[in-house]
């Protein structure tokens, strides 16, 4: 039977997803050849657990994903070394902040005058109303 | 990276951390709907 260590990683989770949406206009083997991986299957491994995806390889599958590079490279690190051994990095490293990320903060400092206001209780609630939680 | 995180202030990081927890850190964009919601929100603090 075949080991998939990474099968239940969010990060295997993941890439299955961009692969099946991106799939009506690329298949997996241009995937594969855009992140630059020799071995085509390598996006197989990645996608069902069997293998990982190495740190170094976050930016060309990234691109390759035409995802956000700084949230493939959080689900990496996560995928690699463990989520607390991912959020002790973060701590020392700092978070790598995604481009949608950056779009909710540059709206909230529109929306806030620019006032860097604080998170409150009632903005809490406010916020989750917005995502129907 | 590092620098992206240097210019966020302590408020805007704990928006951002509450933010990850109520999307269940799936990175969404803000949507016009969203974000008419968020000014609605900001105007009457």
């Amino acid at each position: 039977m075949t080991k998939r260590p990474y099968e239940n990683s969010r990060l295997a989770k993941y890439i299955e997803r961009r692969v099946l949406e991106l799939k009506p206009v690329k298949s997996q083997f241009q995937i594969a050849r855009d992140a630059g991986f020799p071995n085509p299957n390598m996006v197989t491994m990645i996608k069902n657990g069997t293998s990982k995806l190495a740190l170094d390889r976050v930016p060309s599958m990234a691109n390759a994903l035409e995802c956000d590079p700084a949230f493939l490279m959080r689900l990496s690190m996560e995928q690699a070394f463990g989520s607390i051994a991912a959020k002790a990095m973060i701590e020392i490293f700092g978070q790598p902040v995604t481009k949608n990320e950056q779009g909710w903060m540059q709206e909230i400092r529109e929306a806030s005058d620019h006032t860097d206001p604080r998170i409150t209780n009632r903005s809490r609630a406010a916020i989750r109303a917005i995502f129907g939680k | 990276m590092k620098e992206q995180q240097d210019i966020l202030t302590e408020n805007e990081r704990a928006w951002l951390r509450f933010l990850r927890d109520i999307t269940e850190g799936k990175d969404p964009g803000p949507t016009l709907r969203q974000v008419q919601l968020l000014r609605r929100i900001c105007k009457r603090q």
